[in-house]
Order: structure tokens, then sequence, then C-alpha cells
């Protein structure tokens, strides 16, 4: 068991790397991701989300942000589906006419599919490896490494169809 | 020379989060203690409503019940003259009110004293 202090440090420690991973649940939506990872924090505090030692903190807290962003979302999803079609319709141009300005990587983990996204991210950002990553997302080893080599492909190909492989490294 | 894998950590290292600006912990931390205090007030709030909407409904239903069992008027409050005619449960006096033919013996009816 962690004490309030430690937990406190525990979670500075990571809070950067939370906040991106986050970013990354979230598809990018930083309001939905400061939002997810203020509900995470919540979560910690009251006791509701508790680490028991099976994986490392970071995995575990990870795993929490995950499926924490997967319900925020879903939630979206829902009120989105409430909108009638002419809401949608402005929802969806504001989204395109956004699109040019965000950054080239971003962009290409956008193309890429969600969990070949989140895998990706965590094997080259966070550096974990693909048995905790299968831990975190819930998944079989075999799905993982699935998700990992496609992810690269895919990723591969984008980095090549906008020819800016140089620019980004 | 870097292997495959090295250079995409590069990409993703020096390109994730690149100007994201990242929310300051402190105060996140901080919002999680007054979210937790201000959740805390609500459920206590919603637990006294409760409560106290439960309390008045007994109350209000519960008084018309009980005057209602006993035919709308309260034996013991009765003070009409023919009270007496019920009075004495003890000496086994009472008189059987089942043939009680007074006029105000209607009154009697569904007062559970047959």
């Amino acid at each position: 068991m962690y004490a309030e202090t430690e937990w406190k440090n525990n979670l500075q420690e990571l809070h950067q790397e939370s906040y991106l991973w986050s970013l990354t649940c979230c598809h990018f939506d930083e309001d939905l991701a400061k939002d997810v990872l203020q509900i995470v924090y919540l979560k910690i505090y009251e006791g509701k989300a508790i680490f028991s030692n099976k994986s490392s903190l970071k995995t575990w807290l990870f795993s929490v942000i995950r499926f924490t962003s997967i319900d925020a979302m879903r939630k979206i999803r829902k009120q989105t589906l409430q909108l009638n079609n002419h809401h949608q319709w402005i929802a969806e141009t504001e989204q395109f006419a956004e699109s040019p300005d965000k950054q080239l990587f971003t962009k290409i983990l956008q193309t890429l599919s969600g969990q070949q996204r989140e895998v990706l991210t965590l094997a080259f950002y966070h550096d974990l490896t693909l048995e905790e990553i299968a831990a975190l997302m819930k998944l079989s080893i075999g799905s993982v490494r699935t998700h990992y080599s496609r992810g690269k492909d895919n990723f591969k190909k984008l980095l090549s169809v906008y020819k800016m492989n140089n620019d980004l490294i | 020379m870097k292997s495959e894998n090295e250079k995409l950590k590069d990409i993703f290292t020096n390109n994730l989060g690149k100007g994201v600006e990242i929310p300051q912990f402190e105060s996140m931390w901080r919002r999680a203690a007054e979210l937790k205090r201000a959740k805390r007030i609500m459920i206590w709030k919603i637990a006294a409503s409760i409560v106290l909407i439960a309390t008045i409904a007994s109350l209000l239903t519960l008084k018309p019940a009980q005057v209602r069992h006993n035919g709308g008027m309260q034996i013991s409050s009765w003070s009409e003259p023919t009270r007496f005619l019920v009075a004495d449960h003890e000496n086994n006096q009472m008189t059987d009110l089942v043939h009680w033919t007074s006029p105000t013996g209607s009154l009697l009816k569904e007062n559970n004293l047959k």
C-alpha cells in the first residue's frame, strides 16, 4: 500500500508521460486528455483505483488512463449521436478545417488504427515491453505483436507517403 | 548506424507532445482533493434529503392510516355521553357492541372492540 505522499511523488514523476499517454488515448484532444487525467487522479485519490503490485506502477496507471479514456469517449460518442445531422455536419466541417494545421506526426498517428497507435506509442515513447503492453491493454501477446508489426509497417508507409522522414527525425 | 527501431524511437521521442502544453501536476492533484471533498458533501446532502423526505412521508401517511383504522375517531378521545358503554374492559363488563342499537353506534363499527 502506498501512503498519500508516496503516491503523490510517484504520480508526479509520471505526470508528463501520463498526460501524453492520455492524449494518445483521447485521439489528441487536449481538453479531453486533461479531463481524463483529472478523473484518473480523482479515482486514485478516492481509492477507487487500487494498485495491487501485480504490475509496475506505470503499467497500472497507464491501464487506468486507457480505460478511463475509453469510457469518456464512449460518453462523448453517445452525446454526438444525439445531435442532429446539421450539427454533425458543422462538427465534421470544423474538424476538416482544423486538420491542415495539425502536426504531421500527430496526423500520421491519427491515421493508424487505435490499437496500432497505442501499441507503437507505448513501445517507442514509453519504453514498455510487448508483455507489459499486453498486460496494460488486456490483450494477448499475439494480438499485441500483430498490432505492433502492422502498426510499424503502416507508420513507415505513411512516413514515406508524406516524404517527411527526415523532417521528423 | 541506427537500427529501424532506434529510428522510430527517435521519431516518437522528438515529436510526441511537441507543442503540447502539459498541465501542472500540483493543480490537478489539488483539484482531485477538492472534487473528493465536494463529492463527499454532496453525498451527505443527498442522504440527509432522503432521510428528511422519508420521515416527512412516513409522518404524513401513518397518521391518516391510524385515524382510518379507528373508524375516523380515536376511541380514547371519544367524549360522547355513551362513552361509558365501552369503558370497562378489565372487569369483563363491556357492553356487547354488536347488538348495540344506539344512534351513535356507527362510530364504533371499525374500532375492533367486538
